[in-house]
């Protein structure tokens, strides 16, 4: 084939038709593959249907399922990957298909071998490889397939697909990237083989030809990622030898490019453009396949700018889970109203006990229509009716002042702050952090469009609130200071991350006291110190290590960022008092005591709830949201305020 | 008086909450965990004298809600004393429906702990990549 050249004229935009081995794409938005972990015993469940039913009805042209496995060593312990090659799961996964085609989306399933990489929960099988290559993410060696091996893993690759499209599935995508066993033979530095499968493209090429004789012409998919490192083999310029070789040699219905391996594919809110951008150009003029694009696009402009650039398609996965309208609204022109991926990464990628979403409150557990959430009832009066005041502009307050005014109630939003978004907005002016004001921004937005009355720098008078009979209080929480005794100056990081600009350029030692949590208060506060220039910041911790709170994928992010940076740790250790020149330290195991200089010490306190001291009036019914009942995450307060608007609601009709 | 009760803790424990097993006294670590003084609280919160109305149940320091759950307290203490526990332990069957107590209250509420916070060295998240969403 004749390698393409970027497009003269002009490219056609996000919501034009394309057609894909003749199936017809209602517009260029893929939802791209991700598990749901909605799978038991490596079946999937109605409530993965249900959450595939509920994208595809958003308006995304193509839905790529994820999480599929096609052999029983690339599954988990807890079998929440769909098992694909047993046939007896098909109509379980004919369930997943039919959700995603009656919501008008072509339906691709992405399978997968994991290969050597174990993903940290380690398996009942010996994880395999292309040879005997050790993964920087694992402690021990592969087994090195065998040839005859080899010719196993074709054959799962094989039936899988099979099974796929017989249960309804309009075409399947091979996952050869993410450092997963396929990319692990299409890397020049894992691939040490000798046989046949030493040329890195054979055996991607003999599972296309496999499954060719299986589904005929209907679309095979190949994703495949730019993988940071020289260790991965596998960079950006290696893709561009390979894919047009493998093009070749077995033909493929598209190509869909994205980046990284695991503990780094999921960019974090520190990523605010598309990694992959600038290179789409390249990309394009390399393959002659349709293009689909993935990683890190939000936006209309850089979606519109990657399709100009040369992309057919443009896949995203986080932005459909925070909203899955997201098609349909920024195909209407109606961008400002997206629920917006922050890229926290908190509750998409643990699934605890399946994927939710901290700013969706709609993305419930297995039996739940939406995330569970109780608010706290402090007062129940009988009076029904009239206008509403949410005391707080946090996400549980706006969300909460959202949701009562498009359910037609009359509501008034206050805060003594003169800014919206609480905690939120506090955690955004560390650097890295952007993402939670993203989402401030949207539900300021969206209470403007709906006509809140919002009185920000205002703390109501029990007389002014009178005239309610419904309150609901969202006034967050504040951190304790710490109390340690001495000279040194010492802030909260409440406090640091307020002036942390002013406050550094004095203090070029930077003690950060964390609370052993491992969480953002104190990796916030060594960011900060370090952007505004410290020579030097030590991070006490009475626990085992710093950012422990962190998943694997925002802390490996994190360790890049500081990479080179003057960051010392000190684990299992406290501080005891200050002198006028640093921090006196002692280990919480033997009690020793050391000294260490600084000249500002920050510390990580408990945030304790806030609330007003308000006495209801006879009339009032009060409710308590987010964290001014127990301080806890974006996820709670988004979802108290949801549920507190909706109990609200309940009482006014 | 004690369906009251139980119908309460249903509601509380109706989100899931990861709990370590050097707290949870049954070892199972996956229900929900109640300081006393919580349970003072959801007295308090529902303006009744409902918990404290059963009293004497089940023995357990006149609080019956705690020992509702005599077979965690006698697991964690073997010599049988179902003295005052520092916290309840709710049993997976609670919240699961499988107890099927009627609803008492849709508005009830109570406060909430987030097991994670427990103690430092505490903290159940996973450890591992999830091939959850990527892009």
């Amino acid at each position: 084939m004749t390698p393409r050249t970027p497009r003269a004229l002009a490219a056609p935009s996000l919501a034009a038709p394309f057609t894909l081995c003749g199936l017809t794409l209602r517009n260029r938005l893929v939802a791209t593959a991700h598990a749901t972990a909605a799978v038991t015993d490596g079946a999937p469940t109605e409530t993965d249907a249900a959450y595939w039913r509920r994208l595809a009805e958003g308006g995304a042209g193509m839905v790529i399922t994820g999480g599929t496995a096609v052999a029983p060593e690339s599954t988990l312990p807890q079998r929440y990957l769909t098992e694909a090659w047993r046939p007896e799961i098909k109509d379980a996964v004919r369930r997943r298909a039919e959700a995603i085609t009656d919501g008008g989306a072509v339906a691709v399933a992405q399978l997968v071998h994991l290969g050597r990489e174990t993903l940290g929960a380690g398996t009942f099988y010996a994880p395999v490889s292309a040879a005997a290559v050790r993964s920087p993410r694992e402690a021990t060696t592969p087994h090195p397939l065998s040839t005859e091996e080899v010719r196993g893993v074709v054959d799962a690759f094989r039936i899988s697909a099979a099974n796929s499209v017989q249960a309804g599935f309009h075409g399947v995508e091979l996952h050869a990237g993410h450092g997963y066993l396929l990319a692990q033979f299409l890397s020049r530095v894992n691939n040490t083989r000798d046989d046949e499968y030493g040329d890195r493209i054979a055996l991607p090429a003999q599972v296309i030809d496999a499954i060719r004789t299986e589904i005929g012409q209907l679309p095979i998919g190949l994703r495949v990622s730019v993988e940071p490192g020289e260790e991965s083999g596998l960079g950006l310029d290696d893709l561009i030898e390979l894919l047009p070789r493998l093009c070749a040699a077995a033909p493929i219905a598209y190509v869909n490019v994205t980046t990284g391996v695991r503990n780094t594919y999921v960019p974090g809110m520190a990523t605010t453009r598309p990694p992959l951008l600038e290179s789409v150009a390249r990309i394009r003029s390399a393959v002659a396949v349709p293009l689909l694009v993935s990683q890190g696009f939000r936006s209309v402009a850089d979606i519109e700018r990657a399709l100009d650039s040369g992309a057919d398609l443009v896949g995203m996965a986080r932005p459909f889970m925070a909203d899955p309208d997201f098609a349909r609204k920024v195909i209407a022109g109606d961008e400002r109203s997206v629920r917006p991926c922050t890229g926290c990464n908190e509750g998409c990628r643990t699934f605890e006990p399946t994927g939710s979403c901290s700013v969706n409150p709609e993305l419930g557990p297995p039996g739940a229509a939406a995330r569970p959430a109780i608010p706290l009832l402090l007062t129940r009066r009988g009076a029904r009716g009239g206008p509403v005041a949410v005391l707080g502009a946090g996400p549980a307050g706006m969300e909460c002042a959202m949701a009562l005014a498009r359910s037609g109630a009359e509501v008034t939003l206050f805060d003594t702050a003169r800014r919206a978004g609480g905690q939120a907005r506090l955690a955004s002016l560390a650097p890295h952090r952007s993402g939670w004001q993203k989402f401030v921004d949207y539900q300021r937005d969206q209470l403007a469009d709906l006509g809140v009355r919002v009185r920000l720098g205002t703390s109501p008078a029990p007389d002014d609130l009178a005239a309610y009979a419904q309150i609901v209080l969202a006034t967050g929480a504040a951190e304790e200071s710490v109390h340690v005794p001495g000279e040194l100056l010492t802030l909260t990081s409440t406090d640091f991350l307020s002036r942390y600009s002013d406050v550094v350029p004095e203090a070029s030692g930077v003690a950060v006291l964390d609370d052993g949590f491992g969480w953002w208060q104190g990796i916030s506060a060594v960011e900060s110190a370090l952007a505004a220039g410290a020579r030097e910041v030590t991070v006490i911790t009475p626990g085992t290590g710093f950012a422990t709170g962190l998943s694997p994928e925002n802390r490996t992010q994190l360790m890049n960022r500081l990479t080179g940076a003057p960051l010392r740790v000190v684990a299992m250790s406290t501080v005891t008092s200050t002198t006028t020149d640093g921090v006196r330290l002692r280990h919480v195991l033997d009690g020793q005591e050391t000294h260490l200089a600084a000249d500002v010490l920050v510390t990580v306190g408990e945030r304790r709830p806030r609330r007003p001291d308000f006495a209801p009036a006879a009339h009032q019914t009060v409710r308590a949201i987010g964290d001014c009942v127990v301080p806890r995450r974006v996820a709670h307060a988004v979802a108290e305020g949801r549920a507190a608007a909706e109990a609200v609601a309940a009482r006014l009709l | 008086m004690t369906i009251r009760a139980w119908a309460a803790i249903r509601q509380w424990a109706g989100r899931p909450v990861v709990l370590p097993p050097e707290v949870c006294a049954c070892g199972i670590g996956h229900a929900g965990v109640m300081r006393l003084d919580d349970i003072d609280r959801l007295d308090r919160i529902n303006g009744i004298n409902g918990i404290n109305g059963i009293n004497g149940i089940n023995g357990v320091d006149g609080r019956g809600l705690v020992g509702a759950h005599q077979r965690v307290s006698r697991r964690r203490r073997p010599d049988g004393d179902r003295g005052r526990p520092d916290v309840a332990c709710l049993s997976p069957d609670v919240g699961r429906g499988r107890l099927d107590f009627p609803r008492w209250s849709p508005d009830v509420g109570c406060r909430r702990l987030d097991a994670a916070r427990w103690s430092p060295d505490v903290v159940h998240r996973r450890r591992t990549s999830s091939l959850g969403p990527v892009d």
